[in-house]
């Protein structure tokens, strides 16, 4: 079967600097997966390369069967590609419902005349926005916050809030970056049951980058721990954990 | 993936919002038909310099549109200042929530307010803030 993301030997470099070097990853449909490492190991920097924000030096992408090293973010997102930030990115002064409704504006089939003369087809899209975006927040337990400002909402809520407007978009793969940093330990297990029920009621796909160790050990069915921009271990989570060269990546080894 | 809005797994059911706000719709109007007389009332002056023939339009077009113009945005604005209102309204429900929150956790005396640095207040004080 071809998974559903395939990175093969993928090498950024900034200058003489590698941020990775010959990076693989798979990951199958309807998969949690994680990427760890220790703090500048190259992990954001893949997943900037898998949604498109960040151009390779050498390897390949491919999304569903279909090659897309030079596709722009825009094309892999139509996709159904979505990500979530480590730093929140969310618009503020919008309420709940209408930061949702953003990450819904891509299936509008209607323009800026349908919009000032107020068409049918223009009000059903409305409508259906309004009710995506409302049934997004509910399946993160935001249901009752949708008419709050974002900027009104509690650090854990706007995280949970990122999550909704990416499942919005409708993703058939769903990275998440560092989506448990600044939050409690209830939270952090709400979260995970969250994701759970992505996987498994809507079929998407997950990739995480994350430092909480329980986390990925809870969700994640597959590991690619990176160090210093190089694959280190690969597998299934326990036995990449259990592996003694990636608790020297975390931890340091005896000299 | 599907681009289809109709069947998003996601998609809950909700009343069908109204489709025109009147509050907003009819302000427009009102200054739309204004615009309209105002230009009918240049377009009439304009094509004469006596301004005995000019008065006529000036009274039929001119000033009614321009009482339309200035009618309208003062039922925009009306309309905002109320929005503004009804928010104001929320947040010191919420903000008297908290206080009440506040009291009750202090205990029935009204002991004083404990921060997180451990200073401490009354109740008065926390309200006035």
């Amino acid at each position: 079967m071809t998974p559903l993301l395939s990175v093969s030997e993928v090498t950024v470099r900034f200058g003489g600097l590698s941020a990775t070097r010959d990076v693989d990853l798979e990951l199958d449909a309807g998969v949690v997966g994680a990427l760890i490492g220790p703090n500048g190991a190259g992990k954001t920097t893949m997943f900037n390369v898998i949604t498109g924000a960040q151009a390779v030096s050498a390897g390949h992408v491919h999304f569903a069967g279909t090659d897309i090293t030079s596709a722009p973010p825009v094309r892999r997102a139509r996709m159904g590609m979505a990500r979530t930030f480590q730093n929140l990115s969310l618009v503020p002064t919008l309420t709940a419902l209408e930061n949702v409704g953003v990450g819904v504006g891509r299936f509008r089939r209607t323009g800026l005349p349908g919009a000032l003369l107020r068409l049918p087809s223009t009000r059903r899209t409305d409508q259906a926005v309004h009710e995506i975006a409302l049934g997004a927040l509910e399946f993160v337990g935001l249901g009752s916050v949708a008419a709050r400002s974002a900027g009104e909402l509690s650090y854990g809520d706007r995280r949970r809030l990122e999550l909704a407007r990416a499942l919005a978009m409708r993703p058939r793969l769903l990275l998440l970056d560092e989506p448990t940093a600044g939050m409690g330990p209830a939270e952090t297990d709400e979260l995970a049951a969250t994701i759970r029920r992505a996987t498994s009621e809507l079929g998407i796909a997950v990739l995480v980058v994350e430092h909480d160790m329980s986390f990925v050990r809870a969700l994640a069915t597959r590991t690619t721990v990176l160090e210093f921009g190089s694959v280190i271990a690969t597998g299934a989570t326990d036995d990449v954990l259990a592996n003694p060269r990636v608790a020297a990546a975390y931890l340091g080894s005896a000299a | 993936m599907s681009d289809d809005l109709t069947d998003h797994p996601l998609r809950v059911t909700t009343q069908p919002r109204r489709g025109l706000d009147l509050t907003v719709a009819i302000p427009l109007a009102v200054i739309a038909i204004g615009a309209v007389l105002l230009f009918a009332g240049y377009w009439g002056a304009s094509d004469t310099t006596n301004p005995g023939d000019q008065i006529p339009h000036l009274a039929s077009g001119t000033v009614p549109g321009l009482a339309l113009v200035i009618g309208g945005a003062i039922l925009l604005l009306r309309r905002e200042h109320e929005r503004d209102r009804e928010e104001l309204r929320a947040l010191t429900a919420r903000f008297d929530a908290v206080l009440d929150w506040l009291a009750a956790a202090n205990g029935p005396e009204g002991d004083a307010v404990v921060a997180d640095n451990g200073a401490t207040s009354a109740p008065e004080q926390a309200r006035e803030r």
